[in-house]
């Protein structure tokens, strides 16, 4: 029997199983009768209740390096308590503001809802100050290496409902979000309050982004729908506004993309065939056409790159590898940017199940990388769209949730 | 067009009328992917119930139809897990034993092949169970599959494989036997 053949017969047991499946016809009459009643499965005492959400709002955040386990620890003991150990970051993301209650753990801090009014805000966790505001909520944000500017893309609504910006009582937002239901990527300046739009994407939304650390070069990827899914990534320069698509050599959606620190490379993966890495040359023409594409090397039978980034230390990269029938290993490895082909050993092994971001750390003593595991007992949406971001020896994390409002919490950790 | 995306050019509709649009579209088929994964039609059908009433909770946190139909389509495979983990607990036993249990009415319409196939699917890891249900009964992407299941498009891509070759291997011992 081939694998073709154990499909097909999974697939005729299960239509035959569920074949006459009808349901309840009166099951819609009876969820609009009474909307709010507590779920049967629910009537579990509070105190469980409370247990799990904790449970299911953790998000870990490791920083994983032999190399920090050490002397760092006798000249700055206090001021980095996230060196060198096992950093956890726990945020409760059950109501409205997914920023309104983080715990974390290693200093006993609470923000409480009171702290977050309506505005997505950056807190500093150490003192529980809001350190800033920002006027809407973004997702994918990510801040420059002076802190001036945070870029990020929103959802549109039209006018409508039903996105986290779409309730605001600042003018401009609620302008800018009705112009249409496309997402927009942007970024908003902390010295002059600006918003600025960067372009608009393919609809329905952009699937991933990557600015610069100095925020002068922006990539975008969106997926037009319809005859048959297509991806354009969208890069464009800041300064003067001046932007250019160029096609995914291949029709599928790319959500991991990371510009090179001066902006003339630009690396992703794609996630529909198994995550090749793409290079592209961004100074040809066509970059499109010239770029390189790699699935990683032997030993692994099964293998893909996932969550490319690249900084002053060089082009990373997340590696799923299936040595053999026994299971999975991931870890992270340094790619050589001409040849994208591994320099050097694995640096840092990455938990069963994938990430959802990775992070290259510049640390007193070396690298280290930060990552979010996928497999956190979270809710849907909250994991998404995380990025832990390293500015200046701090910490930071970076939090829109989807489900919950995305609202855009940034979480000064250290 | 659908209804769902009638939603967000029509912002005066209610979110009763936009779950009444979720529910007609995808009530049926929630109910049967459901029943793949628990097997039980009343277990199918309290968990898709349950899986409407939290989106209409939430109604108003959920960026559009596309984000409450994923939140839906997730509720109803983690409502699934946790019926048979809870199914397991109750009865202290492996949940493969109650397919043997299970209603006349509910293994009539099935013949012996399939029988057999059925069992052998409720054998496997519930994390391989639930990718080859999606990915070939309810035909997600293994995108879809990765942000429902909160893994990664590798893992999906890999468990598949996994769960393929021990369903081949159940399948291979069970018709020679």
């Amino acid at each position: 029997m081939n694998d073709n053949m154990v499909i097909d017969r999974l697939r005729d047991a299960l239509e035959a199983r569920t074949e006459h499946v009808e349901g309840r016809a009166d099951s819609l009459d009876l969820l609009l009768l009474d909307p709010h009643r507590r779920p049967r499965r629910h009537a579990a005492p509070a105190s469980a209740v409370l247990a799990a959400a904790a449970a299911a709002a953790v998000v870990g955040v490791l920083l994983l390096a032999t190399a920090l386990r050490g002397p760092s620890s006798d000249t700055q003991p206090s001021r980095q308590p996230g060196f060198g150990s096992t950093y956890n970051i726990t945020a409760g993301t059950t109501d409205r503001y997914p920023a309104a209650d983080f715990f974390v753990t290693r200093q006993v801090v609470k923000l409480t809802r009171s702290t977050f009014t309506d505005r997505p805000v950056i807190a500093r966790t150490s003192d529980l100050k809001v350190v800033r505001t920002l006027p809407l909520s973004l997702m994918g944000a990510r801040l420059t290496t002076d802190g001036s500017r945070v870029f990020g893309f929103y959802m549109g609504s039209a006018g409508g409902e039903g996105t986290a910006n779409s309730g605001s009582t600042d003018e401009r937002v609620r302008k800018l979000v009705s112009r249409d239901t496309a997402a927009h990527a942007v970024y908003y300046d902390f010295t002059t309050g600006d918003i600025v739009d960067l372009g608009r994407a393919a609809f329905p939304g952009i699937t991933g982004m990557t600015v610069t650390p100095n925020g002068g070069t922006v990539a975008f990827a969106s997926i037009a729908t319809g005859g048959g899914d297509h991806t354009t990534i969208r890069i464009v320069d800041v300064a003067t506004g001046q932007g250019r698509n160029i096609a995914v050599p291949r029709p599928h959606q790319v959500m991991a993309l990371a510009l090179s620190p001066d902006g003339k490379r630009l690396a992703f993966t794609e996630t529909e065939s198994g995550n090749i890495l793409f290079l592209a040359d961004l100074s040809q023409p066509n970059p499109a056409a010239t770029a390189t594409a790699v699935v990683p090397p032997s030993p692994c039978r099964k293998a893909a790159y996932d969550y490319p980034t690249w900084t002053d230390q060089g082009l990373f990269a997340a590696r799923e590898c299936e040595p053999n029938q026994r299971g999975m290993v991931s870890d992270v490895v340094r790619l050589d940017p001409q040849t994208l082909q591994p320099a050097g050993p694995s640096l840092a092994r990455l938990p069963d199940g994938g990430v959802l971001t990775l992070v290259v750390l510049q640390t007193p003593t070396g690298l280290a990388f930060g990552y979010a595991p996928a497999r956190t007992p979270g809710r849907l949406g909250d994991q998404r769209d995380q990025r832990v971001v390293f500015r200046e020896n701090e910490l930071w994390l970076i939090k829109a949730g989807a489900s919950a409002g995305h609202r855009t919490g940034l979480v000064w950790g250290t | 067009m659908g209804p769902l995306t009638a939603r967000s050019a029509r912002p005066s509709l209610t979110a009763a009328d936009a779950i009444a649009g979720l529910h007609a579209q995808h009530y049926r088929s929630l109910v049967r992917l459901a029943v793949a994964l628990v097997d039980q039609e009343a277990s199918a059908e309290e968990v898709v119930q349950e899986a409407f009433e939290r989106v209409l909770r939430r109604w108003h946190r959920l960026r559009d139809s596309q984000a409450a139909e994923a939140y839906l389509r997730t509720a109803v495979v983690n409502g699934c897990r946790d019926r048979l983990r809870r199914r397991a607990v109750r009865r202290a036993a492996p949940v493969t034993h109650l397919r043997a249990a299970g209603s006349a009415e509910e293994t009539a319409i099935v013949n012996d092949e399939q029988r057999r196939t059925l069992e052998a699917l409720h054998v496997l890891p519930t994390r391989q169970r639930e990718v080859l249900v999606l990915r070939y009964f309810a035909q997600w992407s293994e995108a879809e599959i990765a942000d429902g299941l909160g893994i990664s498009v590798g893992t999906v891509k890999s468990t598949a494989h996994r769960g393929v070759a021990a369903l081949r291997a159940a399948l291979t011992e069970t018709d020679e036997a």
